[in-house]
């Protein structure tokens, strides 16, 4: 390597560095506004449209929040922990399974788990769109 | 003319229907079917707590505190009104606002057929929920003049639960009380228990038929 090449070079390789820093920046910080929006939506602070099984109205959204019985002390549902979510346990009596993006939103929508168990009545069914889902999923599984 | 689904009324189709007016056992069966089909697996297994309560019978006369401070018997309140009742407390932040909003769709299910019907909601903390709690829960959830919150004394606090059988059954996701309604003739009698969270439709339906019924 000339002398000549050599500070174009160090210059180019830190130009791909500064370029790569900057995507990777772009891309967590990207995937924490996903996270806090599925946050909101977990929380309430976003409202989710759902209904239960049979019935012909929307529930309001004070009913369809997911720590209503997920979280706190009157919890009657497990809370939605990383661990719960994505580590190989039995569930519902079913055979032992795990959640991925695909099978917790189709879980939302018709309540059917991983390993194709029905949950019970009590749990609404979500009218969600994928961008909603994949936010609540990355809230709820990388938290 | 619109026919009921659940308990097709003989008097609409020409055919003579049974000599007390009663509801016969066919239809209460056809009603309860359409209901457990509605509930799901968890529901089915609970037979002997769906459906219609034969003979009908009368609740304990409990003394209340209503969600307004006024103190009254529970048979002052279903005496003459066809009466869905709800078992409740308005800190359960789980299955209470699913039941709230199912009274609330009942409440506009009823107003247009069935105005005189009411909705009761009795709560089971009577040592937190007093009438300014009762009045923000209903408030909460739309309820109109047809709905009345009230509690009992604490030391009567289970009396009800255990009258209409309304502790967590096997697949009941209730902590303290599961999500049946509970529905009362215009005597006062406990006279169906739904399946757990009943559709507002199906139920405003059974009220009218309740209804239709000589007291």
């Amino acid at each position: 390597m000339s002398r000549a090449t050599r500070p174009l070079l160090l210059g180019l390789a830190g130009l791909a560095a500064t370029a790569g820093l900057a995507a990777a920046t772009q891309h967590w910080q990207e995937r924490a506004r996903w996270q806090e929006a599925g946050q909101a939506l977990y929380e309430g602070s976003r409202p989710l449209t759902a209904r239960l099984v049979g019935h012909e109205q929307d529930l309001p959204p004070q009913a369809t929040r997911c720590v209503n019985c997920h979280s706190g002390s009157s919890a009657i549902a497990p809370a939605l922990t990383p661990e719960r979510l994505t580590r190989h346990l039995p569930r519902r009596g079913g055979p032992p399974s795990r959640y991925d993006e695909a099978s917790f939103c189709r879980l939302l929508r018709s309540g059917v788990d991983p390993a194709w168990v029905l949950l019970p009545r009590a749990m609404p069914r979500y009218t969600l769109p994928d961008r909603e889902c994949r936010e609540l999923w990355l809230a709820l599984s990388t938290r | 003319m619109t026919r009921s689904v659940l308990l097709p009324c003989p008097a609409e189709v020409g055919q003579p229907g049974p000599a007390t007016g009663a509801i016969s056992r066919r239809q209460w069966l056809a009603a309860f079917g359409a209901l457990a089909l509605c509930a799901g697996q968890e529901s089915l297994a609970a037979h002997g707590d769906l459906g219609p309560v034969e003979p009908r019978v009368l609740p304990p006369d409990l003394e209340l505190t209503l969600h307004d401070g006024r103190r009254t018997r529970l048979s002052g309140l279903l005496q003459g009104h066809i009466t869905a009742l709800q078992l409740m407390f308005t800190a359960c932040s789980s299955t209470c606002p699913i039941q709230g909003a199912i009274f609330s769709a009942l409440q506009q299910a009823l107003a247009g057929r069935l105005p005189a019907a009411r909705l009761l909601s009795i709560s089971l903390d009577p040592l937190n929920d007093h009438p300014a709690q009762l009045s923000s829960w209903l408030r909460t959830h739309g309820a109109g003049a047809t709905w009345q919150a009230a509690a009992p004394p604490a030391r009567h606090a289970d009396v009800m639960l255990d009258f209409v059988q309304g502790r967590p059954k096997a697949g009941s996701v209730g902590d303290r009380h599961n999500a049946q309604i509970f529905l009362f003739d215009t005597r006062g009698r406990l006279a169906y228990r739904s399946a757990e969270f009943a559709a507002a439709a199906d139920l405003a339906r059974l009220m009218q038929q309740l209804a239709a019924q000589p007291g």
